[in-house]
């Protein structure tokens, strides 16, 4: 019971984690859909920059690094460059020299606005220029010449991170003009691009700064955490079930996301080695997600695909070696790379698609549509980075671990209150059969008491009928011949008689519940026959020492003991002519004792005709496991001494 | 002094045979004979014996009924079962239902007077199996202390435990009286105590049942 309320614990927890998910899932996705609808950035809040002053600045060699880009910008723009171009602006492929070189020269796009600051423009209010989305390597900003802001400290999160610069009264004067110029350092193979500028006060603006950097950075870290959270909840899981690899393979799945999400994350460093290898974690990250994933849903429904099978751990291995960053093609690697991601994504996720459409649980539904929207996501985003799209657009890859993951929650949540319910109705078809057999061995039980009740009392009946058969039945016999034939001499009719009653009597006395107490049978005897050796004027020396209980001593033992006793009692009576008598018990190791001892003329106990009657003693007391000891001389008494065993050997017990 | 002696038994020739045992014994007066209940109980109301001989199996209702009453009605009066073997169970319920003494069927005629006279003077006789029975009763009720009945019920004195549990063993009052350093007829008083003892609790123990039923308020 205590295991199975655990479970329900558990599940209970599990339950309240989807829709704590699924709450935070439909939250993001109202955010997103403001984001993406309400064209904030669009807004007339400010003046927009619909077209912008481009010059190219000829390719440098450089390299990558802040002193070089640094270098690179200190130029500031041509003087002489003046080409219109509408925002958003994008670089057309051809417009440069394309050379495939990972050191490449680097080419400046600079783009020149022209802005006339208000004349009742308060001098106290900063005057913001935001872009939302440039590409390029990295950037500067400059103000009537004058450099005022560029991102060298972080220039390798440039593609992610929108262009914001405040200037304040230093930087201009009410109702005077303003050039601005925003150099882009790009890769001539890749090109550069800016959205649209705008410029306005910096708490209209800086609204829509902080939804974007909420979007682009602040979601993709909280997603991170929760996906770490959910990392260390599955392991916990797998740690107290490890036959069951599910939960192994959501851990690993969620540290691969997160690993991939950091790159939206965390801040790059400037040194090209140490990058290299950070990419080459982060990069295949999204890869090994996938692999993972696949496995996951071989988990829920084992109708894998061979060919996915046997495809996805080389490709896996493939994607991973690429992004190593000994390997010299890594700089051109990012669009194939993504792109082979989107496509094998698109892949698997079809394939688990057509598996829940043909008979897939609702688990695998609900995970099989997570997975086309990822994958669609997937292709959005690497779309955006191949600047195919509005370059204004967000990477949404790191909202999507969010859904994948509730709904492989829900898979798991789904999976445990199934298993849970089977294991009641199991349990209770158990309990139930439990009862059954519970109920059948009582009935046997009560069958069994019942038959050997049954033979107790048909034994009990048959002892009654043999003994009164043979006292009772054939004493009464002979008194009736005896009458009949008309020799009728009292005194033997009397002893006949009498032994009839006294052997009824004893017959009665043996039912009598005795607890194995020897005592009682002697004492109710002697309560029977007492009167009659007073009468006989025989003196009685009654001697009781405590016995021991004696298991054995049942009805029929009691009787045969009776008779025994009585025997003895009625040979005195008639033979010994005594004066005196003793009848005295006691415990003798492991034997009980009764002495029956008197003053009597005695006899010779070898003589023939009373050996007929002491081996009749001898086969009564042998049918109680005991013996007879007879001690007579003629002219000395007679004792007689009963031994019977305390204890019966299990061999021994009477039947 | 003379006692007065009722006997109610349907057996003809074995009330005769007490009758005549009654008339021979000079201190002994036989006032009446009835051979069933309705006739015992009129006879036992207006004749006030000072000792009943009531056959346990008479015909027209059960001699304990006959007991009972005489227990009630005439206190003063002994109640003495007659019995073929010492019925144990038989005898243990008529001392229940308040008879002091039982006389076997069988016995001789002076035997017959001498326990007349020996139960009129206080004494009861005992067999092993009875007492060994009573010992049971009255330890049984012991183990059973907490019940609230217990408190009213009577328990035995060490004497009168002595007594029972010798007379268990076999031993006669003859052989009791000395080693308890008690007279002999002082044990056999001890025995109609116990009796009347264990009237009484069956008594408290009847209210007690009845109490745990529900049948009689407190």
């Amino acid at each position: 019971m205590k295991r199975a309320s655990s479970v329900w614990s558990m599940t209970k927890i599990l339950r309240g984690l989807h829709i704590l998910l699924a709450v935070i899932g439909v939250a993001l996705l109202a955010i997103l859909t403001a984001v993406l609808l309400i064209p904030v950035d669009k807004s007339a809040a400010a003046t927009r920059f619909e077209r912008a002053q481009l010059c190219i600045a000829p390719p440098v060699d450089t390299g990558y690094s802040r002193v070089g880009l640094s270098k690179l910008l200190s130029g500031g723009p041509p003087i002489d460059c003046a080409s219109s171009v509408a925002l958003p602006y994008r670089s057309q492929a051809d417009e440069m020299n394309l050379r495939r070189r990972s050191i490449g020269p680097l080419g400046i796009a600079w783009y020149e606005l022209r802005y006339q600051v208000p004349a009742d423009w308060n001098p106290a209010e900063q005057l913001m220029i935001y872009a939302p989305r440039l590409m390029g390597i990295a950037w500067q900003t400059r103000v009537n010449d004058r450099i005022v802001l560029d991102n060298l400290d972080d220039w390798r999160m440039t593609w992610n991170r929108p262009l914001a610069v405040n200037l304040d009264s230093s930087h201009f004067k009410p109702g005077e003009p303003l050039k601005i110029a925003i150099g882009i350092v790009f890769e001539p193979q890749t090109g550069h691009a800016l959205s649209h500028v705008s410029l306005g006060t910096a708490g209209r603006l800086g609204f829509r700064l902080a939804i974007r950097e909420f979007m682009q950075f602040v979601m993709p870290f909280a997603c991170s955490v929760t996906l770490l959270a959910m990392a260390v909840f599955f392991l916990l899981f797998w740690w107290s079930r490890r036959i069951e690899q599910t939960h192994l393979l959501l851990a690993l799945s969620c540290i691969a996301w997160c690993v991939f999400n950091l790159q939206f994350v965390l801040p790059r460093r400037d040194d090209a080695v140490l990058d290299g290898w950070y990419s080459a974690v982060t990069g295949p990250a999204i890869t090994w997600v996938m692999w993972l994933i696949y496995l996951f849903v071989l988990q829920l429904d084992k109708r894998f695909s061979r060919g996915i099978a046997i495809a996805m751990p080389p490709f896996v291995l493939l994607m991973s070696v690429i992004a190593l960053p000994i390997i010299p093609l890594n700089e051109y690697a990012g669009l194939f790379y993504q792109g082979a991601n989107v496509v094998v994504a698109a892949l698997v996720a079809g394939r688990i698609g057509w598996m829940a459409i043909r008979g897939g649980s609702l688990e695998l539904r609900v995970i099989s549509g997570a997975m086309v929207i990822a994958s669609l996501v997937g292709f959005h985003d690497w779309a955006l980075l191949a600047q195919r799209i509005d370059l204004e657009g967000i990477y949404l890859v790191p909202f999507t671990s969010m859904l994948m993951f509730g709904a492989f929650l829900f898979a798991v949540q789904r999976r445990y209150v199934r298993a849970i319910n089977e294991h009641e109705v199991l349990s209770s078809s158990l309990a139930q059969r439990l009862n059954e057999r519970e109920a059948e061995l009582q009935a046997n039980h009560s069958r069994l008491l019942e038959l050997e009740r049954a033979q107790t009392l048909a034994a009990e009946r048959q002892r009654l009928i043999h003994d009164m058969h043979d006292g009772l039945g054939s004493a009464l016999t002979t008194s009736l011949a005896m009458i009949e034939q008309g020799n009728v001499d009292g005194e033997e009719l009397k002893d006949v008689l009498r032994g009839s009653v006294d052997d009824l009597r004893a017959v009665i006395d043996s039912l009598e519940p005795l607890d194995g107490d020897l005592i009682s049978v002697l004492a109710t005897l002697r309560f029977r026959l007492g009167k009659r050796l007073e009468l006989a004027g025989i003196a009685l020396e009654w001697d009781m020492q405590d016995l021991p209980p004696l298991a054995w001593l049942g009805p029929p033992q009691a009787l045969q003991l009776m008779r025994i006793v009585q025997e003895v009692l009625t040979n005195v009576l008639k033979h010994a002519r005594a004066s005196r008598m003793q009848i005295s018990a006691h415990c003798a190791g492991a034997y009980v004792e009764v002495c029956i001892a008197d003053n009597g003329r005695g006899f010779d106990v070898a003589t023939t005709s009373t050996g007929r009657g002491l081996r009749h003693l001898a086969q009564r007391a042998a049918s109680l496991h005991g013996s007879v000891l007879i001690e007579s001389q003629p002219g000395s008494g007679t004792t007689v001494k009963l031994l019977l065993p305390v204890l019966l050997q299990p061999s021994d017990r009477p039947g | 002094m003379t006692h007065t002696v009722l006997i109610v038994d349907d057996d003809l020739r074995l009330r005769a045979a007490f009758a005549q045992a009654v008339r021979v014994a000079a201190d002994l007066k036989l006032i009446g004979e009835a051979d069933d209940l309705p006739e015992g109980l009129r006879l036992l109301e207006t004749m006030q014996p000072d000792v009943l001989l009531v056959d346990i199996g008479l015909p027209s209702g059960s001699g304990l009924a006959l007991i009972r009453h005489a227990a009630k009605r005439t206190p003063q009066c002994n109640v003495m079962v007659i019995t073929v073997f010492a019925e144990e169970q038989l005898v243990v319920d008529c001392i229940e239902a308040g008879a002091t003494g039982y006389l076997l069927k069988g016995s001789s005629p002076q035997d017959i007077a001498a326990q007349i006279r020996q139960l009129v003077a206080g004494g009861s006789p005992i067999s092993p199996t009875i007492a060994r029975r009573l010992l049971g009763r009255f330890t049984n009720s012991r183990n059973t202390a907490d019940s609230p009945a217990a408190g009213n019920s009577p328990t035995l004195s060490t004497q009168e435990q002595a007594v029972l549990s010798m007379s268990a063993k076999g031993y006669s009052y003859d052989e009791i009286a000395p080693l308890l350093k008690l007279s002999r007829h002082t044990v056999e008083t001890y025995v109609k105590r116990i009796y009347r003892k264990l009237q009484v609790h069956s008594k408290t123990a009847a209210v007690y049942e009845a109490r745990k039923l529900g049948l009689v308020d407190d």
